[in-house]
């Protein structure tokens, strides 16, 4: 392969930036893939960007944008990448960082006024503002997986998103179902691609990977009520990751 | 010739078998459902048929097929044919009918497939009774709850089991350690399901109630989860993958992995136009697949009545439900 | 045989673009053998696999009396398509079939035909023409309606110059024309009107886009046409080609095996519609 190297960026907005930690867990696989891509700019790695880095094949982007700087960061990189990857929970559904989104007034006025620095009334997920050209989802993001759309971009081939709830992978590893244990688990609305993690070890699926297009909301949400799950607790499980979809609205308010 | 062994024994003699095969048995481990794993002692589940099927030994829920590689001048396929020697035991008899449909389709009626049949002829199949019904089976309504195509039978018997060895390969493994000669009778059991089928023209009759308000009814609830045609031992669609080995541009797999026509994505082509968009269509398709199409091809149904579907389905979709639903309307005349 | 799925090397031997996103290749098996023991019908398909990338059914676009090589021709699509359309002539691929039952012309002697097409269902169909073409005495009058988005989507312009020659009736509609379009404009079906063949001594073969070929039917229904009159090629994803799968299952019917090309009275029997 004496192709030119494919420049790649890490950029990260909002958030704890674990997702760009779970690529550097790669270790070796990283470093062979080195052969054929070359980082010019990324935080953690890097002093600063490689003088390179004026023009991108892929920027990675975490986070979610809750600032007037992230977003002016975040039009930056979109005009200068080609292809722009929406990285983890934060960045692909607005996740952990949404939960503002969903506070009572009282209290999201409070956190403006403590925050480090100034913050938007709501937080949002990129592709409320620029093209995003595809998802790798999760909190954080599956290594593997990234690592695959790394491999399909390099052969040229373009990722498709499938339609495929968490419980297709929680069977095909012989799990029993916690929603036949009467626990609240999401993974019949969640996209998959994490290997039915939290599931395989007996924890709920809490929707880190987004929904489904073709999610069952309301009939998950009233097997859940069966459950003896509250009106407020099923907003908070259902609201933990996602922004509340539209079949829930009922959830909303007392 | 007929045996018995101490039930006490018999991890011993599974044990016994790994010497030169890799020994498949029902277990249970820790929280986890009964499944079918490679024997290494753990705790052997007998009571009852396995939350998951034995399928996947047969037809893996990832299967590379082929490997392709480029030189210079060559272009190689290579397909990858599993011939481990196996013994499978503790398939019950709706999993022996399970296999012969499966033989039926991916030996016999299409063409042989050698991924598949090579690991049939490779296993030897150590099938065990049922003693008593299990829950939300209905073997009985199907005709599945004697076991057919095996080398050996195991039935229970007090502190034995009674062993029958069928094939001259299930002969041999009885070693005279574990098994002792017996000329009593075979012992028999009467099954008694608590869930019934009634599969008078049933095919034919669900065919024609293709848009009966029980399949919206029922679906209305569906998770699309796709966990019953995971679980069911005959569901055996599928879909095909290439992938580049990371880092070469000469080097590929193609692989087949499990698929499900609980997914949307199934019926899908270019252009993302899907076929079968609907959760009732899904849902509908799963059954008439099992009662009414495999029945017009190939006579019988696909379905072997081991109810794992209904076990395992979160929101309680019952086959059997909608199928008696449909079959009482017709008997009474309303369809 | 290991497996009906397995792929057999294969070579691009020409390469020609027919329009911004569709190109047609011509193939043949790198065993010499093999190719000289292939044969074919029209509507039959191929499994075309371009290595590391995927397998795609494609239907075989050349003459089956034509036995050197076949042709594909192929819309860039998706993954698998964009990938074969990167490649050129000497590039390897894997091929496999034929498989499915093409359409059934030894019982179509001495009628009329008409083939309605759309967009790149043409392909198919025109293996058909080319069948027809070449035993021309054996059938009666033949008309070629084709339907496409715009002029620049017109397919096999050369060949239809071809056919018209050889007393081919052939009808062209697009749905947008540009200033040039002299030609009809409008869906297929509004060519319908133009052909006047004795219905009764006359057969349609139609290939098109699932909507085109469902008002198709209806349209052709309405002027009298009998569905045993009419065959149509389903559109279903095909894994594997071989009845395995599951994909493509329709009903009882599997359109690899089965089809893809059926009676209009067999998909009547069909549940096309399954919400």
């Amino acid at each position: 392969m004496a192709k030119k190297k494919v420049k790649i960026g890490f950029f990260s907005l909002t958030c704890c930036e674990g997702c760009g930690f779970a690529v550097l867990d790669l270790e070796e696989k990283l470093l062979k893939a080195f052969e054929q891509i070359e980082i010019v700019e990324s935080r953690v790695l890097m002093e600063k960007p490689s003088p390179k880095a004026s023009k991108l094949d892929i920027a990675f982007i975490e986070g979610s944008v809750i600032s007037n700087h992230d977003l002016d960061k975040l039009q930056e990189v979109r005009k200068k990448t080609d292809f722009l990857v929406a990285l983890g929970a934060c960045a692909t559904i607005v996740g952990i960082n949404g939960i503002r989104n969903v506070l009572p007034g009282g209290i999201r006025e409070r956190l403006k006024e403590k925050a480090i620095k100034p913050m938007r009334e709501k937080a949002f997920p990129l592709s409320a503002f620029v093209k995003v050209d595809y998802l790798l989802q999760g909190c954080s993001i599956n290594e593997e997986e990234f690592l695959d759309f790394l491999n399909k971009f390099l052969h040229g081939v373009k990722p498709v998103l499938e339609e495929v709830p968490v419980c297709f992978e929680c069977k095909l590893k012989e799990n029993g179902c916690l929603l036949l244990k009467g626990i609240a688990c999401l993974g019949p609305v969640t996209y998959a691609g994490c290997d039915a993690l939290c599931p395989s070890n007996n924890a709920q699926c809490i929707g880190c990977r987004g929904f489904t297009k073709d999610g069952n909301f309301s009939s998950l949400d009233s097997l859940f009520k069966d459950f003896g799950l509250s009106k407020k607790e099923r907003f908070n499980l259902f609201t933990y990751f996602n922004p509340l979809p539209e079949k829930l609205k009922d959830l909303e308010g007392k | 010739m007929n045996y018995t062994i101490k039930k006490e024994l018999l991890p011993r003699f599974l044990l016994s078998l790994g010497k030169n095969f890799e020994v498949i048995a029902p277990v249970k481990e820790y929280a986890r459902p009964p499944s079918f794993e490679i024997f290494k002692g753990q705790e052997l589940f007998l009571d009852e048929r396995t939350t998951f099927s034995a399928k996947k030994f047969f037809r893996p829920s990832k299967e590379k097929i082929f490997s392709f590689k480029k030189d210079k001048a060559s272009f190689e396929i290579s397909p990858e044919i599993d011939t481990t020697k196996r013994v499978l035991f503790g398939i019950r008899p709706c999993g022996t009918h399970a296999l012969q449909a499966l033989d039926q389709l991916f030996v016999k009626f299409f063409g042989e497939d050698q991924f598949y049949s090579s690991r049939r002829k490779n296993t030897i199949i150590i099938a065990l009774q049922c003693s008593k019904a299990c829950k939300n089976g209905f073997c009985t309504s199907l005709g599945t709850s004697q076991a057919v195509g095996y080398d050996i039978l195991f039935l229970e018997r007090g502190a034995d089991f009674f062993v029958k060895a069928e094939t001259e390969a299930g002969k041999d493994l009885l070693d005279a350690e574990f098994f002792k000669h017996t000329s009593d009778a075979e012992p028999s059991f009467n099954l008694e399901c608590e869930k019934n089928l009634e599969t008078k023209d049933l095919g034919k009759n669900l065919y024609a109630n293709f848009n009966h308000p029980v399949w919206k009814q029922e679906s209305e609830r569906c998770l699309s989860c796709s966990s019953c045609t995971q679980i069911c031992p005959t569901c055996y669609c599928y879909r095909l993958n290439d992938d580049f080995v990371f880092g070469s541009d000469t080097e590929s797999e193609r692989n087949r992995t499990w698929d499900s026509c609980q997914l949307k994505r199934f019926t899908k082509v270019a252009g993302n136009h899907v076929f079968r968009p609907s959760r009732k269509g899904r849902l509908r398709q799963f059954v008439l697949h099992k009662f009414s199409y495999y029945e017009e091809n190939h006579g019988t149904h696909l379905c072997v009545g081991c109810g794992r579907c209904i076990t395992t389905c979160p929101v309680e979709i019952d086959l059997t439900f909608i199928a008696n639903k449909i079959q009482k309307d017709v008997s009474e005349g309303k369809k | 045989m290991i497996t009906p799925e397995k792929p057999y090397l294969a070579k691009i031997l020409s390469v020609h673009i027919d329009t911004a996103d569709t190109k047609t290749f011509e193939v043949a098996f790198a065993d010499k053998n093999l190719q000289k023991k292939f044969h074919f019908g029209p509507g039959q398909f191929m499994m075309v696999s371009v290595f590391g990338f995927g397998e795609m059914p494609i239907s075989i676009s050349s003459s089956p009396y034509k036995t050197g090589s076949m042709k594909f021709t192929v819309v860039n699509v998706g993954n698998v398509t964009n990938a074969l359309h990167k490649l050129g002539k000497g590039a390897k691929i894997g091929i496999r079939g034929p498989f499915g039952k093409g359409f059934p012309l030894q019982r179509f002697r001495k009628k009329n035909i008409i083939f309605v097409s759309g967009g790149c269902g043409l392909a198919p169909l025109r293996s058909a023409i080319y069948a027809v073409q070449e035993k021309k005495e054996l059938f009666g009058k033949v008309s070629v309606l084709f339907g496409c988005r715009a002029p620049e989507n017109v397919l096999f312009d050369k060949d239809m110059k071809q056919w018209q020659k050889e007393k081919i009736n052939v009808l062209l509609t697009v749905d947008s024309p540009d200033d040039k379009w002299k030609g009809n404009v409008g869906v297929v079906t509004s060519l319908f009107g133009k052909v006047d063949f004795p219905i009764e001594n006359t057969i349609v073969m139609m290939c098109g886009p699932s909507i085109m070929m469902h008002y198709g039917l209806i349209e052709l229904r309405k002027k009298g046409f009998k569905d045993e009159q009419m065959f149509v090629s389903l559109e279903r994803l095909m894994q594997c080609g071989v009845g395995y799968c599951s994909h493509c299952n329709c009903g009882n019917k599997y359109a690899c095996t089965d089809g893809p090309v059926f009676c209009a009275k067999d998909v009547k029997k069909l549940p096309l519609k399954e919400g």
